[in-house]
């Protein structure tokens, strides 16, 4: 009886490993699998939900006339050539001979004049509004585009050029509510051939691509919104590379697994403490200034982000792009910080170590901080910490990210007025594509140019830099006023640049290994997933698109990009042995146990 | 028996309202709106008009009152409308992901009931000795552990390690399978998220039947039984065990009320495309329709669960029939 028990037992235990075991399937073409976090709907530019990775996929279904390379300079791309008159308000463009759309028909310069007036009529505000920039497109031939503007635009190859893929006409001409139209066909290198809401999507290469077949055959795109599921499953090797940044505590993990390679580069997505410029005594100069040079951002870089990052650079943009100003440097000095705040009056009259404001009331300030971000807590935290050490009380509040958000940005409207002291926030990587985003963040005119200024920050000397730098053309003399943008923020502090966080991506170079690190955008991008022909042309054609407006030029050196190649490490070994061995000792407890349980209920009942 | 029914059926439909109103109520007082996930990234660059455009399209220009009015017109008529955020209908939505929490729950309530009553009885019988003591040990040392964090453990050795189990979703959806490859394809990932939560469940079971047949060991008529001198598995199985089921009966009860929503932890932990990680989803994003329908299924699921409950208790047991009717 005994026996027979235990023999059932591993009888199924057999059965169960065998109903399991993985089958070891060949593969005859290459499957590339890429974990995203979200559904990103039907994938076509009306439709995606998130500007990563939701329009970088877009862009494999679609294709738009200009790309920006590695170093974020537009190249042209369905464009052959392309000639800008003196002026900067025409555009004429010659398009690639026999590029097809996914069903075979021909892709014309009919179908970018469509998209552009398509985008007028049913207006998609992040296309739209680079669109209407656009006075009138004509189509001499089929492979030809004039696009007259109303004024020149320096940006205009960024955005909407290398920004707005182009739909097809002969498909969209008839649709009148393109946000619920669920199409995907495009030109580009990857056709649409199965989507599973909210589980996954597969594409497949496009044999007929006008730029070579992709090196990828199949790309099957699981959605997996738990950060812990998708890093387990690329150390599994269930995925073969993740969209999702990875952190910097699990980069030495990832690192020592032979089967992962890590790639890394600077990220442009900025992390600030913002003040609300509007309130006492955030409003006042000297008081930002105070905070600013009590802060480290060095020391966030190397404690809360590990190393992997840049320092805030006080003027905003990041020291990887062209627009840089050398010139502007955080300073920090706690002994020059507490000397400002005791000339402009904030004293401690009430000796309990606290400073209070110069009409002697008590300073009782909050840093508003979204809960789903650690870094953010933790940089906050500390902050807080060094605040203190120049007399200034500030509490750390962690809230639910719309929470904040209704806060410091009601409806996103910042002519909604605010309801803050303090905040951490961030801007993601596109506001560092454009210099003149700085216009956007910093400009008083609340309810037109300055359309991000959540802090309602007002200089009249930075208005005026604007004003020259909207009315100025030439390359040269854009970048000066950039210059000196960036020095007027950095000596008025509307905001305390604190660092930007690398971005981080990994993935199994024996499943595929043709990835480009995009800066501020990481490896996952159109370049990432063209032919390796195409690839090498890229790289190596420098520069494409330099019209008489301002276009980045090659990144500093800080922008070099980090390659780890991946090593067999011995401490990783032994953790995945100690994690077996307890395994395993726990198994045999379990069944030591059963089997003295149930040998001793057989004596008994003998007895 | 009329009048307790009566009784009854009105306290659930004033339970029913109050819940109806809490649900309209309770996503709207949390701060933040969905317009930023209607709109997407867009949202930063819309004209004030432009915002006002889509908070009219979705009613949500309306006054509170108003929209509860509607809302309770909506929930009248089953119409559950359309999700902000994934922009489709919430009864497609809930129907893809029902089927998969149900698969989960349902199973986890056959087993853990089953394995919890079994293991109860040999406990209460084996009373203070050593095999007792061992599985109450283990039992109160799962009891204790966070779903999340056991999940997380069981993935980490048995997915990640030995690679024996996926990490994520119900089912290799992309490879087509059909026939019985489906159905294993489909039980290979049940295996880690239906053992996490058969582990976490199934103690109250264990418990409930354990302490119910230690009460039922020391009545009289079990001392009775003995003393006439009737067969042990007879006393165990046909006097105790029966009369202990009863109050491990209600414990199923109510679980049966969590089967639609129970899981939302475990379904997280390991990705699956459950009815409770489409609330958790709904709930980040202020996806108040989703929200709404999400809410309702699973609280009318245990109103429901309690009023049968109520119901069957007296038939299970004459005792309390007779006191209520």
């Amino acid at each position: 009886m005994k026996h027979n028990r235990i023999g059932i037992i591993w009888l199924l235990i057999a059965l169960v490993s065998a109903l399991f075991a993985i089958p070891a399937g060949a593969e005859n073409h290459r499957e590339v699998k890429l974990g995203i976090t979200q559904d990103e709907r039907s994938l076509n530019l009306y439709t995606y939900n998130t500007g990563f990775p939701g329009l970088e996929l877009v862009n494999l279904l679609y294709d738009p006339l200009f790309i920006l390379d590695k170093s974020n300079n537009p190249i042209p791309w369905l464009v052959k050539e392309f000639t800008v008159s003196d002026d900067g308000k025409q555009y004429k463009m010659i398009l690639h001979d026999q590029i097809l759309w996914q069903d075979g028909k021909p892709l014309t310069s009919e179908d970018v004049k469509f998209t552009y007036e398509y985008l007028l009529k049913y207006k998609k505000s992040r296309f739209t509004t680079p669109a209407a920039l656009v006075k009138s497109i004509q189509t001499p031939d089929p492979t030809t585009v004039i696009m007259e503007l109303e004024k020149p635009e320096p940006d205009f190859f960024i955005q909407p050029l290398a920004d707005l893929p182009i739909l097809p006409k002969h498909i969209w001409s008839s649709v009148t509510d393109p946000d619920n139209f669920n199409n995907s066909l495009g030109s580009g290198p990857f056709i649409l051939e199965d989507y599973k809401k909210d589980q996954f999507y597969k594409l497949k290469a496009n044999p007929q691509y006008f730029k070579g077949k992709p090196e990828i055959d199949t790309l099957v795109i699981p959605i997996i919104a738990e950060a812990n599921a998708m890093f387990t499953a690329l150390a599994a090797g269930q995925l073969d590379v993740i969209s999702r940044r990875v952190q910097p505590e699990l980069v030495k993990e990832f690192e020592s697994n032979p089967s992962i390679k890590v790639e890394r580069g600077p990220g442009f997505a900025t992390t600030f403490l913002q003040f609300n410029a509007e309130k006492f005594p955030m409003s006042d100069q000297k008081f930002r200034q105070a905070i600013s040079l009590a802060i480290d951002p060095q020391y966030l870089v190397d404690t809360v982000l590990l190393g992997f990052g840049t320092k805030g650079s006080p003027g905003f943009i990041h020291p990887a792009t062209s627009s840089y100003n050398k010139a502007v440097v955080h300073k920090t000095d706690v002994e020059q910080a507490k000397s400002i705040l005791e000339q402009a009056g904030y004293k401690d009259t009430n000796n309990d170590g606290l400073r209070e404001a110069p009409d002697g009331k008590k300073l009782e300030l909050v840093n508003l901080v979204q809960s789903n971000n650690p870094s953010s807590i933790r940089s906050a935290e500390i902050i807080a910490g060094w605040i203190k050490t120049i007399g200034i009380d500030m509490k750390v509040r962690p809230m639910d990210p719309d929470t904040v958000i209704s806060l410091v940005w009601p409806e996103y409207d910042v002519t909604k007025g605010r309801n803050y002291d303090m905040t951490m926030f961030g801007w993601s990587t596109t506001m560092q594509l454009f210099p003149a985003r700085l216009i956007d963040l910093f400009h008083s005119d609340l309810a037109g140019k300055g359309g991000t200024n959540i802090g309602g920050f007002k200089s009249a000397e930075f208005d005026k830099l604007a004003e020259q730098l909207d009315a100025t053309l030439e390359p040269e003399k854009r970048q000066q006023i950039i210059n000196q943008m960036q020095e007027q923020v950095a000596k008025d502090y509307p905001i305390v640049p604190l660092y930007y966080a690398e971005e981080i991506g990994a993935y199994n170079p024996a499943k595929y290994d043709g990835w480009v690190f995009q800066d501020g955008k990481g490896i996952i991008n159109k370049l990432s997933f063209v032919s390796n022909g195409e690839k090498a042309a890229v790289t190596t054609e420098q520069p494409a698109a330099t019209p008489a407006s301002t276009t980045p030029a090659t990144a500093t050196e800080s922008a070099t990009s980090v390659s780890t190649e991946a090593q067999a490490n011995a401490n990783s070994n032994t953790g995945k042995g100690t994690t077996s061995i307890v395994t395993i000792l726990i198994i045999i407890v379990v069944v030591a146990g059963g089997w003295y349980l149930l040998s001793r209920r057989k004596t008994k009942s003998e007895q | 028996m009329t009048r307790f029914l009566t009784g009854k059926v009105t306290q659930y439909i004033f339970v029913i309202f109050i819940m109806l109103t809490l649900n309209f109520l309770l996503p709207r007082l949390m701060p933040g709106s969905p317009l930023a996930y209607i709109a997407g990234e867009d949202i930063m660059l819309m004209t004030t008009e432009e915002k006002e455009a889509i908070l009219e399209a979705h009613g949500l220009n309306k006054s509170l009152l108003e929209q509860y009015v509607i809302y309770l017109g909506n929930m009248a008529t089953m119409d559950f409308g359309y999700s902000y955020q994934q922009k489709m209908p919430i009864t497609e939505l809930i129907s893809e992901r029902l089927p998969w929490t149900l698969l989960l729950t349902g199973l986890n309530l056959v087993i853990s009931t089953l394995l919890g009553v079994i293991f109860g009885t040999i406990s209460a019988w084996k009373w203070g000795k050593r095999s007792d003591v061992s599985l109450l040990t283990i039992f109160m040392f799962l009891s204790a552990m966070p779903s999340f964090w056991l999940g997380m453990i069981l993935v980490a050795i048995f997915a990640a390690q030995w690679g024996l189990f996926p990490i994520f979703g119900a089912q290799t959806a992309w490879s087509n399978l059909t026939g019985l490859d489906r159905v294993t394809d489909i039980a290979h990932h049940l295996v880690l998220p239906l053992v996490t939560l058969v582990l976490i469940t199934v103690t109250t079971t264990y418990m409930t039947m354990r302490y119910s047949m230690l009460n039922v060991l020391g009545e009289d008529y079990i001392m009775m039984a003995r003393a006439k001198g009737v067969k042990e598995k007879m006393i165990k199985y046909r006097h105790a065990m029966r009369n202990a089921l009863l109050p491990v009966a209600t414990v199923f009860m109510l679980s049966l009320g969590n089967i639609f929503g129970g899981a939302t932890v475990i379904e997280t932990v390991f990705a699956y495309p459950g009815i409770g990680r489409l609330m958790f989803e709904a709930v980040l994003s202020r996806d108040y329709p989703v929200i709404q329908a999400a809410f309702l299924i699973i609280t009318l699921s245990v109103v429901i669960a309690n009023f049968l409950a109520d119901i069957l208790y007296p038939i299970l047991d004459p005792k309390v029939g007779r006191n209520n009717g």
